[in-house]
């Protein structure tokens, strides 16, 4: 049996001179080999040796030459492209341009897919590693903020969770120091951690253990490069900082840990211990205040979705005696309406947006936008060197029919030209590659990531060259199977001919431009949406207001602050508060009702701000009932101002004198005032209500000019001369409000840069198109001009074909470029409506770049000679 | 080696072939190679160096007679051509040559 093999293994690659005479011997062998051994191991050794037989200079001679690797034909195949991309350079750039961009385009959009989809890989136990997300059924959305006692609980009454730590963001420290240093640094990325959080993250610790010496109270882990910040090459353990110069309670740096990486979904850069930490008296076991992001290791095996369902226990023992207590109407209600899912920590970054926490999300939807773009783009440009190469292929046509003639086969000048596309692939992958790494920055600051090219070398080289095939060949393919097609008459060098597929090249055509139409559809919509948040009118006047951020820091010197910046000319009124409708403002939210209503409705929902009688004056706000805040009424103290839209939900209309409470105060209504915004254009507007309070960690600031630069000098100075210890931060509030909307821009951006590359690929594909199209009637064109034609009846002759594609694809644009804007505005409660206008000027752009594109080839005609078109050689 | 491109195996081969004389075939050669020098030898190797060397045209190589064992296939024997010869004396000459020029005292280590 093996032997048969083996023989016939030896037959299939032996040369056939050297057969006979090597068999016999093997025979020999064969036989010699059986009076000693076994037939089994005979047949072994016989089969080694057959093995050992395959040699170079024993093969087949044709195993050797396979047929499509000719060295020499290559090489050959080689100089002739080589050559024709020189001598038509222009043709040759354009070819190899758009197809570089199409790969450019591709490349940056996978790096940054790739980051997208990277985020939160990091962690060790990451397929176990869960965020409690608590949904509310009614309401639509989840959140992620649970009480103190809930990570406890959840690891004892769940044998499937292994371990669970807190989290907290406090956005209210900002102020850091080292214990011996009296100046402070602002800093954001403070939170507080529970040490079992650090355990299940496995957080890599540069120095120090972390999670075991967090468990001692007022301790700290901080980040390499925070650590190098503040104590450059000095040993940070051990050290302590004082944090909102509360000297009282300094933390001391028990360990350093490795800067998280850029694809994590928090930044953070002190991890402070919740040892020992108790935010209010008896905070640490009350069920009632929602702060905590919670974290849970899950045991391997374990059904999440049952795991789930069992968690609503915890509402029922836990959350519900305690709203009970409080006398909360229905509760059995509301817990009905809770629900929980753990969240795979990796699903974080791209998770849902009902998802409601305060951290920066990738857009998912966005992604697979972009991710459609890139291929199209790449699709468009491999399309036009398709129809390219197609083109002037009257001047290839010589060349191919001598090669014909002198015994090409028609397999062979297909290799030709797919060297030939290889060739140009492996141009236009280099140029685009550089191209990639030119733009990657501009990208990168477009898109707000970090975004390097990958530097695996072995990896790189093996794409490239994979790319550099699959493009070739996907692009060498059409042309190469088209420009073969020919005939050759015996009786002359008659010169056959081909008609291109025209169907085909018109479809292609329309595609492009569809693409092209429905990208300028969607950047015109961002665009004015864009234009459309900016200006609306949010119900206060957002312009000329510098934002003082830290005023708390003045502490006693307030006054004396408030009264230096009056005096500056410039300044028209001032407020300090701590709520003021930008982001990172605070924001306090709490059920209210009429008073006498509390046991028999539900209670209305809305942000209650403390600030001072200057509020509404700086910022602008409309009162369309009642009056301001007045320093000197002792009244005011209990007084408030409702927004309308509170007004209305709370049923009391605009009249005055009317008791709001929230069950522990008591209000009376002074004043009704117009709503405003105060987050994202994504979100309805909600209710809001003004009280008089005392926080002043913030000071907006009316001025009545433009030229800000010297009024923000002198505040400056004022500031350092009275609190030097402190950094100045200010903001202007208008810019603020543009960061809020800040995607909104860098998508407007981004579709504006798709759409330019789009239309200007389809141009250059419609460019060749036409190219063709006019080599194809050469002969026509030429006797219609000897017959009179001017340039303008050429033009109509030309472009006639292509005029009612145009007109197909801009059709076809309309409803998907529609449809494709109405879902991203469907994301913004406040969204503009999309007009006819936009539709028009798209189509318009459309037409004129077409021309544009068209008009090149036209001029060529018409400045040519006919009879050179006439002349048959 | 020089003008005579000879490798060591192949050398070794045609010394073998010299020896058998007119009675040098696959078999035979392997065989004698392996009891010469006790080293094994492979039918593939030494073929491929036969072959090798007849391009060179080191040797020459006639058909011989059958045998029942053989299948019915000829042998195949080989001798060496005046080339050949020449490019073992040459290598021969060379390795002489250096044995010469070595100093008696580079075995003394």
């Amino acid at each position: 049996m093996i032997k048969k093999l083996a023989n016939r293994l030896f037959r299939w690659f032996c040369h056939p001179d050297y057969y006979d005479d090597i068999r016999g011997d093997l025979e020999e062998l064969y036989f010699e080999k059986c009076q000693t051994s076994s037939q089994w191991r005979a047949d072994l050794y016989y089969l080694k040796e057959v093995l050992l037989l395959f040699r170079i200079s024993l093969l087949r001679p044709s195993l050797f030459r396979l047929s499509f690797i000719h060295r020499d034909m290559i090489k050959n195949n080689l100089k002739t492209s080589l050559r024709y991309i020189w001598n038509q350079k222009s043709f040759s750039l354009i070819k190899i341009g758009g197809l570089s961009i199409g790969v450019a385009a591709f490349l940056i959009l996978a790096v940054y897919l790739q980051d997208q989809w990277s985020y939160d890989h990091f962690y060790p136990a990451k397929d176990r590693l869960y965020r409690v997300t608590a949904k509310y059924q009614k309401e639509g959305f989840s959140g992620v903020s649970l009480p103190a006692p809930f990570a406890k609980t959840l690891v004892q009454d769940f044998p499937e969770v292994e371990q669970a730590g807190r989290y907290i963001a406090s956005t209210w420290l900002s102020q850091v120091r080292p214990i011996d240093r009296v100046q402070n640094i602002y800093e954001e990325g403070i939170a507080y951690v529970d040490p079992e959080l650090l355990e299940i993250w496995e957080l890599p610790m540069v120095d120090g253990d972390g999670a075991a010496s967090m468990k001692a109270p007022n301790t700290l882990i901080i980040s390499k490069s925070k650590a190098m910040k503040f104590f450059s090459n000095r040993n940070p353990v051990g050290q302590s900082l004082i944090f909102n110069d509360n000297k009282e309670q300094p933390y001391k740096i028990v360990g350093v840990f490795e800067d998280l990486p850029s694809n994590s979904h928090i930044d953070v850069d002190f991890m402070l211990s919740l040892e020992g930490v108790e935010f209010w008296p008896g905070e640490q076991n009350y069920w009632g205040a929602n702060m905590y992001t919670i974290y849970a290791l899950v045991r391997a095996q374990t059904d999440i979705e049952v795991l789930n369902k069992k968690m609503s226990s915890l509402t029922t023992n836990y959350f519900l005696p305690s709203w009970i207590e409080r006398e909360f109407v229905q509760p059995e209600e509301i817990a009905a309406n809770i629900s929980y899912e753990l969240q795979n920590i990796q699903d974080i970054y791209l998770g849902d947006s009902r998802i409601r926490d305060k951290l920066k999300h990738g857009n998912k939807s966005l992604l697979w936008l972009f991710a459609l773009s890139a291929i199209l783009i790449l699709v468009i440009a491999g399309i036009n060197f398709i129809n390219l190469s197609i083109a002037r292929y009257s001047l290839r046509i010589k060349e191919l029919t001598m090669r014909k003639i002198l015994g090409a086969s028609r397999k062979q000048l297909i290799h030709q030209l797919l060297i030939e596309s290889l060739l140009y692939s492996f141009f236009a992958f280099c140029m685009g590659l550089l191209l990639a790494q030119i733009t990657l920055p501009f990208f990168s600051q477009l898109v707000d990531q970090p975004l390097v090219f990958p530097t695996q070398i072995i990896w790189g080289i093996l794409l490239f060259l994979a790319g550099i095939l699959v493009l070739g060949l996907v692009t060498g393919i059409y042309p190469a199977l088209f420009l073969s097609r020919l005939k050759v008459s015996a009786a002359k060098l008659k010169i056959g001919k081909t008609r291109a597929n025209p169907f085909f090249q018109s479809v292609l055509v329309v595609f492009q431009f569809m693409v092209s139409g429905t990208l300028i559809i969607c950047t015109i919509a961002i665009l004015q949406q864009m234009k459309f948040i900016l200006n609306k009118d949010i119900g206060y006047d957002k312009e000329q207001i510098l934002v003082i951020k830290g005023t708390n820091g003045l502490a006693d010197q307030l006054s004396v602050f408030k009264e230096k910046i009056r005096q500056l000319g410039a300044v028209t009124n001032l407020s300090v508060s701590d709520y003021l409708p930008m982001d990172g403002s605070r924001r306090y939210a709490d059920s209210f009702w009429e008073k006498g209503t509390e046991k028999t409705i539900a209670g209305v929902n809305a942000q209650i701000w403390q600030v001072d009688p200057g509020y509404m004056p700086t910022l602008g706000i409309d009162l369309l009932n009642g009056r301001n805040f007045q320093a000197d009424m002792a009244s005011d103290s209990n007084a408030i101002i409702l927004s309308q839209s509170m007004a209305q939900q709370l049923q009391i209309g605009e009249d005055l004198g009317e008791l709001i409470t929230n069950k522990e105060k008591t209000w009376k209504v002074i004043g009704v005032m117009d709503d405003f915004h105060f987050e994202s254009f994504r979100n309805d507007l909600s209710p809001v209500c003004l009280v008089l309070g005392g926080g002043q960690s913030m000071m907006a600031i009316k001025l009545n000019t433009t030229d800000t630069q010297p009024i923000v000098q002198s505040i400056q100075t004022t500031w350092a001369s009275l609190l030097p210890s402190h950094p100045f931060r200010f903001v202007f509030l208008e810019d603020s409000f543009a960061i809020m909307h800040d995607d909104v821009i860098r998508s407007g951006r981004l579709f504006y840069g798709f759409a330019m590359l789009a239309i200007f690929i389809a141009c250059l594909g419609l460019f060749g198109l036409t190219a063709f199209n006019t080599d194809q009637r050469k002969k026509e064109l030429g006797i219609r001009k000897v017959l009179g034609a001017n340039a303008r009846q050429i033009l109509y002759l030309i472009s006639k074909d292509f005029i009612l594609l145009l007109l197909i694809a801009n059709i076809l644009a309309v409803p998907i470029g529609w449809y494709i804007a109405n879902y991203w505005l469907a994301n913004f409660a406040y969204r503009i409506e999309m007009h006819w206008v936009i539709f028009f000027a798209a189509m318009g752009l459309s037409f004129l770049m077409a021309i544009f594109a068209i008009s090149a080839q036209c001029i060529r005609v018409a400045l040519a000679n006919p009879v050179e078109s006439i002349r048959e050689d | 080696m020089g003008k005579y491109q000879l490798g060591e195996f192949e050398e070794i081969v045609l010394l073998t072939v010299g020896v058998l004389y007119d009675e040098a075939y696959g078999i035979a050669i392997k065989k004698e190679i392996e009891q010469q020098l006790d080293r094994k030898v492979s039918v593939g190797a030494m073929q491929s160096a036969l072959r090798r060397m007849e391009q060179k045209g080191y040797v020459k190589s006639r058909q011989g007679e059958v045998n029942s064992v053989r299948g019915g296939r000829p042998k195949r024997y080989f001798t060496i051509t005046a080339q050949g010869k020449q490019a073992l004396e040459y290598s021969r000459d060379i390795r002489t040559k250096l044995w010469n020029q070595i100093p008696k005292t580079a075995f003394e280590i």
